[in-house]
Parts: C-alpha cells; structure tokens; sequence
C-alpha cells in the first residue's frame, strides 16, 4: 500500500514509517503539518497516519481538509490524549480509526491492514463465510461443517467481528473497541475469557482450528483452513 | 508620584468634589438670600418714599410752597439720625428747607450718592447711599424724598462676611473628611496588598482580615479569602498526587530497573533476553496504565458539565456487562448474578458509565477469593435510578470506607496485587459529573457499592 505518515517527531515517524516499510507498504513521511497537508490534499494514497498535535496545525484541520476536498483514503489518527472529547471528535472529522501513544507496532499494523483490506463500498452482507464455517447475519444461525452451533449474543458479535477480519490479526484492543465498546483497558481478562469460550464452542468437536491466537499481536480467524 | 497617597485615592478625590458641589449650592443660596434680602429693603424704601412723595405733593398743591417747607423741615428734623431725608429746592438749585444738600434737578427715582444737611450746625453732613425720588413742582421747585440704605450696605457687607467664612469651614471639612476616610480606605487596601505579598511570598495560610462590619471592602476580603481556601485546596490536592505518583511510579521503575540490569549482568541466551525485555515491555505497560488513568481522572474532573450528556439506557448497560463479566466471573471461580429493573435510563455519557461499572465489577472480581457471589441490581427508587454491586468477599473495614474513592489509595492486604489504586478514583469522578452519589457500604460479608442517579420527578415511558 502506499501510506502518507505525517508526524513531526522523527523518532516516532521512523519508528512508523519503518515499521510499515518492513511489512511491504510504500511510506511517504511528512515531517510539518503543511507539508503533510499538501501531500494528502496533492497525491492519492491508500492509508494515511495522521498525528493529532503538529506544530502550528492542529491534525483535525488536515483531516477536515481532506474530507471537504473529496479524499476518501482512510485516515488512522494518532493521539497523546486518550480523552473521550479527543476520539469522538476525530471520528466526527472523519477519522477511520484512532490510536493513543504510545502503542505497540503490531497494534498499528493490525489497524493499518485492517484498514487497507476494507472494500470500498460496504456492502450489504446477509451472511459470512469462512472455511466450513457459515453464520446467517439476519437469523443469526451459526453452522460449522452444517452442524449448529449455540452462542451467547457477545460470542456472536466476536465471532462476526472476527469473520469480517478473516485472515487478519486483530488486536486485544481492537476486540474491545468493536465488539464491547470499551475504550478503556479492562483490568480482568474479558477478551480471553470470551475468545476462550467461543473457540471451545467452534473449534472443539472439529479437526481444524479455526481461531488461533498471534502471539504478542492478538487473534485472528484462518481464511484458509 | 504626587502628594502623599491619600490624595490619589478614590475617597479623596469624592472629598473635594463634594467641597465643590458644596461651595457651588452655597453661592447659589447665598445670592438668593443677598437678592431677597437687598429687594425687600430696596422695596420697603421705595414704598415709604412714593407714600411721602404723594402725601408732600398733594398737601403742598392744596396749601401752597410756604406750607411744604414747612412740612419739609418738620419732617427733615424729626428723621432719626438721617434715616430719611427731604428737600425743597428753588429752580435756581438753592436748598429752601429740608435736610439734603441741592440736588440735580432731575425728575426720578432711583439710588444714589446724597449729601446731608444738618440744620443745627448748619454744615453739610456726611454723605451716604440713599433712595431718592425727585419730583419738579408746577412752580419750578424740586421735591425730593430719600431713604438711607447705609444699613442694607451694612447687612451685606456682614453676609458676605458669614458666607466667606461658611464656605471656607465646610471646604476644609470636606477636604479634611475626604483625606481621612480616603487614608482609612487605603489604610484597608494596604492590608489586602500587604497580605497578598505574603501570600505570594509563599505562606499559603494567611488569610485577609476581616472587620465584621459587612461594608464592600469586608465582602471584598471575604471573597479573597474563599478564593485563596480553593487554591489552597487545589494546590494541597496537586501536591498529594504528585507526591502519590512519584510514590507509586517509583516503586514499578525501581522493578523495572533492576530486570533490565539484571540481563547486562547476567549472560543469557537470546530467549531469555526476550522474555526479559517481554517482561519490561509489561512493566512498561503498566506504568503507562497508570499515567492514562491519572489523565483519565483529570479529564473527566476539569471536564465537568462540560461534557455532553445523552440519555443512556441504564438497564441494557447494565445487562451488557453482567453478560460480559458473567464468564469472566466463572472463569475466576466466583458467581454473578444481575437483577435489574427494565427502562431505567439516565442523563449521561454511555462510554463513561460502562467505565464506572465496569471497574466496580472488576474491582469485586479481583479482590475476592474464589466462590464469590457478585451480585449487580439496578433498580428504581422515588427520585433515583440506584445500582448496586455486592459481593460476599472480605469486604472493607469501616475507618477505611471513606479513603477507598481517593487517588492511589490502596486497602493494606491489596498492596500486593496488580492495580493503580486509581479505579475507584475514577468511579468517584465519573459519578460526580452524573451528579450520581457513591458510597461504599457493609453487604454482611463482603462489600456493597451503592450508586444513586437523581431522576427528575416526572417520567414519561
């Protein structure tokens, strides 16, 4: 992909910018917020890492910029503040996803390729599919191999959540966000507990595991069996 | 800077503005009561001299000239001590009778300068301010009839006398009143700036006297001092936590340190250097945690009524999260059980309760043994939507009931386990800008957390 990275620290931009380099993306870094606006507003690219607090320019104006001149690439913001106020209005801007500093590589990795992977167009599904396993979103039936499966509404939304993400890893953080809705760290071990449960339900009886864990990166559901 | 102090205050300055306003309405009283006084007297001449003009004339015009000068000097010697004055003049302008030296032979009225006659010496007089009216005969003699004025020169002189010496006192009894009031009231204003030095200087303590009587510059002072009891109570708090966090941070860095040395001094293999640097990558974590919850508090403290508040489906939160720690609770040995009361729903902000409730459950979960009952209720009370987190754990003793919604506040037995000391701070918080009270009770065993939301009295659902 080729990724827009405006930040105004150096060591937090090459630690970005490398970072992605090494997974295979073209990195652009824009070190002023000018620059980085005149980048995002002049040449089309498939993901840009925005950092909120750049000198002279608040991150939210570039943002705005961007959206009011038509550029639909998806935006992850970068935040010091973790304040309520701060994400919601990213997101009202226009913001795909957001992540406080400081965060783990693998946290933005998952965001950025979760992000590159979202067809343009959401589409209306009716039902998802991966290997053997099938879920019906509108009778909320889950079926692996055509035998049934039985889950709490929670287990539902983490099965699906993960199933949109097939093949790709997402993060505890991620889980939290999407299928709780909690934008604070739990100090219990909800996401294992519930992941822990649905994989008991869907992989169990079966030969294949289909939910596997990442280590030091979080989950992920196999699209290939 | 001019003069002494005094004369650049406010009070001063009001002082000699009201000796002004003083002086201006005297002058103007005095000069009606000179105009008034001086017309009467004037007046009073006048009619007494046209009453004895007219009587003179038409007497002289009945009984002839050799009567009038005789009258006239009849008249002219009865007058005490030339208060009056008459005179017959013959048209050539000799004096044939009276008690005035000749004057021009003119016809009318009106003040002047006039010569006395004195008939027993037989030498003119002295000379005085007089009202006269002169009147021509048909035979060629001039009639004329005075009045002194000497006395109204007189009473003049002494009123504008009186008038010097009032508009003097009260002069400088107002610029004497304004200067001590105005000395008074600097007086009062250096005590405030004095006190504030000190302040500034550093004692924090010292308050602004206040005299008791209630005036502007006692409201004044008790304001400032209300100001300085926040300030002080702000800076006693900030003082608190930063000595908290340097406490509590220290402690976790010391850890941290000591892993990270531990690995220069130690040779060891690649895995161990990773699980190693995985282990400070945790620490790491943590203190991070504590920060963000630090931060988290501050926001949510300074952020107030400021936030937006939406209508938040209590109930269904509430349902949520005993689905969602039901298992956890399993997992950790422990039951929980959710009882809530359908429709309950409340002014708020939906992200923040499920953080308050949340960390309630959680915090029920960590600190009780395996086999406890977590129970959440919700229901609806007159006036308050109240939700409740019990458990049947070791519960908290009495004394420490109040400490446990302070920052980093740790009960003893739980110094030992994972936490910041901060999630009940943080319950705290959010529960005040709700308006929500939090109170930590007995559940007879165990603990009971009781939330109340204000409802307003009417609902309609």
């Amino acid at each position: 992909m080729k990724i827009l990275v405006i930040e105004d620290d150096a060591q937090m931009a090459d630690y970005v910018a490398g970072g992605l380099r090494d997974l295979g993306h073209s990195v652009t870094v824009a070190a002023d917020g000018h620059r980085g606006r005149a980048l995002a507003l002049g040449e089309p690219h498939d993901l840009v890492v925005l950092d909120r607090m750049l000198p002279g320019v608040d991150g939210l104006d570039i943002l705005r910029a961007m959206r009011a001149a038509g550029v639909k690439a998806p935006v992850i913001f970068l935040t010091t503040k973790g304040g309520i106020q701060d994400r919601v209005e990213g997101l009202d801007a226009g913001a795909d996803d957001y992540l406080v500093k400081p965060f783990a590589f693998s946290e933005l990795a998952a965001r950025v390729h979760a992000l590159g992977r979202r067809p343009p167009l959401p589409q209306v599904e009716t039902r998802l599919t991966v290997a053997d396993l099938d879920v019906d979103l509108i009778s909320r039936e889950v079926k692996r191999a055509g035998k049934p499966i039985e889950l709490q509404p929670r287990e539902f939304k983490l099965l699906t959540y993960l199933m949109r993400n097939a093949g790709q890893v997402v993060t505890r953080t991620m889980l939290l966000e999407h299928v709780w809705d909690f934008h604070f760290d739990p100090k219990t071990s909800i996401v294992e507990t519930h992941l822990s449960r649905l994989r008991g339900k869907i992989d169990r009886d079966f030969p294949v595991e289909l939910i596997v864990t990442v280590r030091g990166a979080g989950y992920m559901i196999r699209d290939r069996a | 800077m001019t003069g002494p102090r005094f004369v650049r205050t406010e009070a001063f300055r009001l002082g000699v503005l009201f000796a002004l306003i003083f002086l201006v309405a005297g002058t103007l009283l005095f000069a009606l009561v000179f105009w008034r006084v001086s017309g009467f007297t004037l007046d009073q001449a006048r009619a007494v001299v046209d009453s004895d003009v007219e009587v003179l004339l038409a007497e002289g015009d009945k009984s002839g000239a050799a009567w009038l000068a005789q009258a006239v000097d009849e008249r002219a010697s009865k007058a005490e001590s030339n208060s009056s004055f008459y005179l017959l003049q013959a048209p050539n302008g000799a004096r044939r009778a009276g008690n005035l030296q000749p004057l021009p032979a003119v016809d009318g009225a009106g003040q002047m300068r006039v010569r006395s006659y004195d008939e027993a010496r037989r030498a003119p007089g002295p000379e005085t301010q007089a009202w006269v009216r002169s009147v021509t005969r048909p035979d060629g003699t001039l009639l004329a009839v005075g009045r002194d004025l000497g006395d109204l020169d007189e009473l003049n002189r002494r009123l504008w006398r009186a008038f010097v010496a009032a508009a003097l006192g009260a002069a400088v009894l107002a610029i004497a009143g304004g200067a001590l009031v105005g000395m008074g009231f600097v007086a009062r204003l250096e005590t405030i700036a004095r006190t504030s030095e000190t302040i500034m200087a550093g004692d924090l303590g010292q308050r602004i006297p206040v005299r008791g009587a209630n005036d502007e510059i006692d409201r004044l002072s008790a304001t400032l001092n209300r100001m300085l009891d926040r300030i002080q109570t702000l800076m006693e708090t900030t003082r608190q936590v930063s000595n908290d966090i340097a406490h509590d941070l220290r402690t976790p860095l010391a850890r941290l340190r000591q892993k990270l040395e531990g690995v220069t001094l130690r040779p060891a293999d690649a895995d161990a250097l990773r699980a190693t640097v995985a282990d400070a990558i945790s620490d790491v974590d943590d203190i991070l945690d504590t920060f963000s919850a630090l931060l988290r508090i501050a926001e949510i403290e300074v952020a107030g009524q400021r936030a937006g508040l939406r209508p938040v489906d209590l109930s269904r939160l509430f349902l949520d999260l005993a689905e969602t720690y039901e298992a956890v609770a399993e997992d950790a040995g422990d039951r929980l059980t959710a009882e809530v009361a359908p429709g309950v729903t409340v002014e708020g902000d939906e992200s923040l309760l499920t953080q308050l409730l949340a960390n309630l459950v959680e915090n029920a979960i960590r600190h009780c043994p395996p086999g406890a009952r977590i129970a959440m209720t919700l229901r609806r009370e007159p006036g308050a939507a109240v939700g409740e987190v019990r458990d049947d754990g070791p519960g908290i003793p009495q004394a420490e009931r109040a400490n446990v919604f302070k920052r980093f506040y740790r009960l003893e037995r739980s110094r030992t386990t994972a936490g910041s000391g901060l999630g009940l701070s943080l319950v705290a918080a959010i529960a005040q800008i709700h308006g929500a009270s939090v109170t930590v009770g007995d559940a007879a065993p165990g603990t009971l957390v009781t939330l109340r939301f204000p409802l307003p009295p009417e609902r309609g659902s």
